[in-house]
């Protein structure tokens, strides 16, 4: 990836008075993955079996602003290279929310930007000499690293076929997806299982991954996003307020996809938020207007999901356990570069699953109050109540895999950093 | 597929979803899985720290052998030409920080109100610390004249 610009925030109080420029060193990779992902849209492997967007082939574009340059309206992401996609892809300002987020927090830690105001900010782009790039070439690893482009297996479907008789479920409940967004299928079962986990898991944080296929409907130039099961997260740590997802974790995951023999991608995951636990010390009409009972993703969800999940195909799911009303769950995925509430598809049952076991129950459409349904709210969906009996945990076998050899007994940190020695590690 | 050089060996790697893939050439033989690891993150544009700024701990799972490396293993004597390694952190996810207003939660899972005072476990509130939410941004902003210049 080439940008031969530094970038910086400029940043103005409520009076529009300078408070100084702050210099950011954007990650441009969820960028680059939105770039990648419109391509794939748009032209299936074609564009990725050809080697295009390679992290090597991409450039990163000022947008410049009609005010003139430095200052700029937003990038964008272009293709290099003789197969590349002729369309670059363009991103807002919006961007760089994030960084001007980080730099009001700086102002006001200085005293310069006092907490409850508007601020504003511009973003500027400046030129910088060939030997930037170079003096960060002189610490680079005595290796070699070639990076691979993603080429994420894709199967040839219609989508209008695949979506037929699914209810789109729109983010902050509204009555229809975003056109603009990919579609999200999620079968009804696997919200269920969810559900089930959250309920068990009474005041811990639980979770899982989601896995399934990436279809593309070459008449359509679309791709969608069909989540198939979840597998519960085992070896993991949590508490009330954190869920750790161990080494051993993935390596279980691994085994668990391979077993199932489906040729399963890894499309995202999910986790609880036990709210009702949270918020025990409160009345239920308090709980009802409380943040906390809205989905949201937290500053260490976002990490996760940035960390493990960067492709902009990829969903987070998060199951909110509230004591006054059903499980109710919120999705969200990449846009434009940011990790944001988004819409799916639900669809009854889970066929495309065998072997997955939960019994039918009652469901029924979120009725929240209007307040509720602004752009920033995600898709909701609720689930009734569990029965007291606990429901059976996962669609995926549980056996442990024959191939690899079993976890290891003593798993080597890398980092001087502690390695969550402080919670326990919980086996289903 | 990773080539044989006469320095080193080739090696392929993954993160953990399988989304990020790179191959490694002439990965000196004497080098430690640790050194490995830590160049792969930088390369790969892995996130070395959780967003508390603690560093996150990183596993090299060897997929010929289904076991986890150690950090101070030798690569010339672990790893073999064209080996798959998978990188996994240890990595968490939470609902302890909720930075706009409203509830959060503190580590030890006591209940912060909206009003920014915590609440025990007994529903007793303890301290009220600034309740104020952090400024909006407004990114419509009307570049001004003067054109800045890159601070240095």
């Amino acid at each position: 990836m080439t940008t031969p610009y530094r970038y910086a925030i400029l940043m103005f109080d409520g009076d529009d008075a300078s408070l100084g420029q702050v210099l950011i060193d954007p990650d441009w990779e969820p960028a680059l993955e939105w770039a990648r992902l419109q391509a794939l849209r748009r032209h299936g492997l074609e564009l990725a079996g050809a080697g295009a967007g390679e992290p090597s082939s991409l450039a990163i574009e000022p947008l410049w602003h009609e005010a003139g340059a430095p200052y700029i309206r937003g990038f964008q992401v272009r293709m290099t290279g003789a197969e590349a996609d002729p369309e670059p892809c363009e991103l807002s300002l919006r961007f760089f929310h994030d960084a001007a987020d980080v730099a009001a927090k700086r102002l006001i830690e200085d005293g310069k930007l006092e907490r409850g105001t508007t601020y504003r900010y511009a973003a500027c782009a400046f030129p910088i000499s060939p030997d930037h790039d170079a003096d960060l070439a002189g610490s680079r690893a005595r290796f070699a690293v070639e990076r691979q482009p993603a080429r994420p297996r894709l199967l040839q479907s219609s989508l209008s076929e695949r979506l037929r008789g699914a209810e789109p479920i729109a983010a902050g409940g509204g009555e229809q997806e975003d056109a603009a967004e990919l579609p999200v299928l999620l079968p009804a079962r696997v919200l269920e299982e969810a559900a089930d986990l959250a309920r068990t898991e009474e005041g811990i944080e639980t979770g899982g991954l989601l896995i399934g296929h990436l279809h593309h409907d070459p008449g359509m130039a679309e791709l969608l996003v069909e989540v198939t099961a979840q597998l519960p997260a085992r070896h993991t740590c949590g508490d009330a307020t954190k869920l750790t997802f161990t080494a051993q974790t993935w390596t279980e995951a691994r085994a668990t996809l391979a077993l199932r023999g489906k040729d399963e991608i890894m499309l995202g995951w999910w986790h609880s938020h036990p709210v009702r636990h949270w918020c025990r010390n409160c009345p239920l009409d308090r709980q009802r207007d409380c943040a906390l009972a809205r989905g949201f993703l937290s500053a260490d969800d976002r990490a996760l999901h940035r960390a493990i999940f960067p492709s902009a195909y990829s969903v987070a799911l998060l199951a909110s356990d509230v004591a006054f009303d059903e499980v109710s769950f919120s999705l969200f995925g990449w846009r434009q570069g940011r990790l944001e509430p988004r819409g799916f598809h639900r669809r009854q049952g889970g066929a495309t699953v065998p072997g997955s076991a939960t019994g039918s129950r009652s469901r029924e459409r979120s009725t929240r109050e209007s307040n509720e349904a602004d752009a920033e709210q995600p898709a909701i969906e609720r689930l009734a109540p569990l029965p007291a009996a606990p429901a059976p945990l996962a669609a995926a076998p549980a056996p442990l895999p024959a191939g690899p050899a079993p976890l290891p007994a003593g798993p080597a940190p890398l980092t001087a950093g502690s390695d969550s020695g402080a919670c326990a590690e919980r086996r289903r | 597929m990773a080539e044989t050089t006469a320095t080193g060996i080739g090696l392929e790697v993954s993160d953990v979803s399988g989304q990020k893939t790179a191959l490694v050439h002439d990965m000196p033989t004497d080098a430690s899985v640790g050194e490995l690891i830590e160049g792969l993150l930088a390369q790969m544009k892995l996130p070395r720290n959780d967003v508390s700024g603690r560093p996150l701990t990183y596993h090299a799972l060897l997929e010929r052998e289904g076991r986890h490396l150690h950090a101070s293993e030798v690569v010339g004597e672990a790893l073999h030409q064209g080996d798959k390694v998978i990188l996994q952190p240890n990595i968490d996810a939470g609902g302890c920080r909720i930075e706009a207003s409203g509830c959060r939660i503190d580590a030890a899972g006591c209940r912060i109100d909206g009003s920014g005072a915590r609440v025990d476990a007994g529903g007793r509130r303890v301290g009220v610390p600034d309740r104020r939410p952090l400024p909006s941004p407004n990114v419509a902003i009307e570049p001004p004249r003067n054109r800045p210049v890159l601070a240095t």
